[in-house]
């Protein structure tokens, strides 16, 4: 387990110009879930049945490579036909919703640009037929769906151009080449614009079980601006502190285990 | 740059800009306007297009109950509100794309085209040409729509 003492910080003070700033461009408005330190872990409850269990695990892993929140399965609160939402956390839910021309559906409920709750719903009407019942659509419709919630737009909307590699893009095709079912590093990317900056305030609910590490990483990490950088397995990371008229200091991180 | 060629230039942007955003008049077909179910299906019957109405259709995202119309074998859902005011406001909600509806973000199975008529508003979910024409030209284009 990583800890707060174990770690090295290389700091230097850097007298640059100001950086170009790259905005995602796939950011659902500017909704994002108010949080006091990063990375943040969402709940999303599990109402969905068993067929859909293991696309919603994937889903769930597969956003919690982001360096700025992950994201948990926890017991479902709801109905999976009603899908009733719940403060603080994402419901997920699958049922026969009907011939209405949607395969899923994710909603958000806001207080300014904060989102504070989350519903998603897949429609088995539609995969149930051949034509969706298949691994590449599920994957691709749950790992879109929570992308939204997470303050995801998508990242095309045509059916027919090629695909992007981003379950973010819609396409006829989910297998591609390139595979959309999965986020791809420019979901992270953009993941990381939204979650740049920390709120006073947190919509999100209070996780149980989470690692005590992670609490303890985010409040130093708050201390030392935002991350701009890391390597995959979180060891290595870079946070950059802004003082202004171009000052900045940037904090090297490397976790002990 | 020559400020002649330059003013040109910006006159090129300005107009084709122009272009873009405001698409030629649709081509509706002549006859009373469609202002809700019961003159949309009127309006096709008279252009002899087949169509009927099926089962009633609750989308999470409207305010109102609709109704599945059948054409050339695929649906389109319509939604009759109690005035024209009101179906503007849910219309109103819909991104140009048709791809977000207020805080809901859609995965369709189609490219998704929503019509305005009167306090009818009417969407149809798929590329079929037939569908596509018939429904401009007693519609006219729609106010969003997706490829």
């Amino acid at each position: 387990m990583k800890s707060v003492r174990g770690y090295i910080v290389v700091m230097w003070m850097v007298l640059a110009v100001s950086p170009t700033v790259v905005w995602g461009s796939n950011t659902w408005g500017n909704y994002h879930w108010a949080r006091t330190n990063n990375p943040f872990t969402l709940k999303l409850g599990d109402n969905v049945s068993s067929t859909w269990d293991p696309y919603l695990t994937e889903a769930s892993s597969d956003w919690s490579k982001s360096i700025v929140l992950d994201t948990t399965v926890v017991a479902g609160q709801t109905t999976p036909q009603s899908c009733k939402s719940t403060n603080g956390r994402v419901e997920v839910c699958n049922a026969k919703y009907g011939y209405n021309g949607w395969l899923g559906i994710a909603s958000i409920w806001v207080s300014g640009s904060h989102i504070t709750k989350g519903v998603v719903k897949l429609n088995d009407t539609y995969f149930a037929t051949s034509t969706y019942n298949t691994p590449g659509w599920r994957r691709l419709v749950m790992c879109q769906e929570i992308g939204h919630p997470l303050g995801l737009d998508h990242q095309d909307v045509i059916f027919t151009n090629p695909n992007l590699g981003s379950c973010m893009d819609y396409t006829n095709n989910p297998l591609g080449p390139p595979s959309n079912e999965h986020p791809n590093q420019h979901d992270y990317d953009t993941l990381e614009t939204i979650y740049s900056h920390l709120d006073t305030t947190t919509t999100v609910g209070q996780t149980t079980g989470s690692t005590p590490s992670a609490g303890d990483r985010a409040w130093q990490a708050g201390q030392w601006g935002r991350l701009v950088r890391s390597n995959p397995d979180r060891r290595i990371e870079l946070y950059e502190r802004d003082l202004g008229r171009g000052h900045k200091v940037l904090t090297h991180v490397i976790w002990a285990e | 740059m020559p400020p002649r060629i330059a003013l040109c230039l910006l006159l090129l942007v300005g107009r084709s800009a122009t272009a873009y955003s405001e698409p030629s008049t649709p081509s509706v077909s002549s006859g009373p306007a469609v202002t809700d179910q019961r003159s949309l299906i009127k309006r096709l019957h008279a252009l002899n297009i087949e169509a009927s109405w099926e089962d009633e259709i609750d989308q999470p995202f409207f305010s109102v109950t609709g109704k599945t119309l059948k054409m050339y074998g695929d649906g389109v859902q319509a939604f009759e509100y109690p005035d024209a005011v009101s179906a503007k406001t849910d219309a109103a909600r819909i991104s140009r794309d048709g791809m977000k509806i207020g805080t809901a973000q859609l995965q369709w199975i189609g490219p998704p085209h929503f019509y305005l008529g009167g306090r009818l508003l009417v969407l149809y979910v798929g590329h079929a040409p037939s569908i596509l024409k018939a429904l401009e030209s007693v519609l006219g284009k729609p106010f969003a729509a997706s490829e």
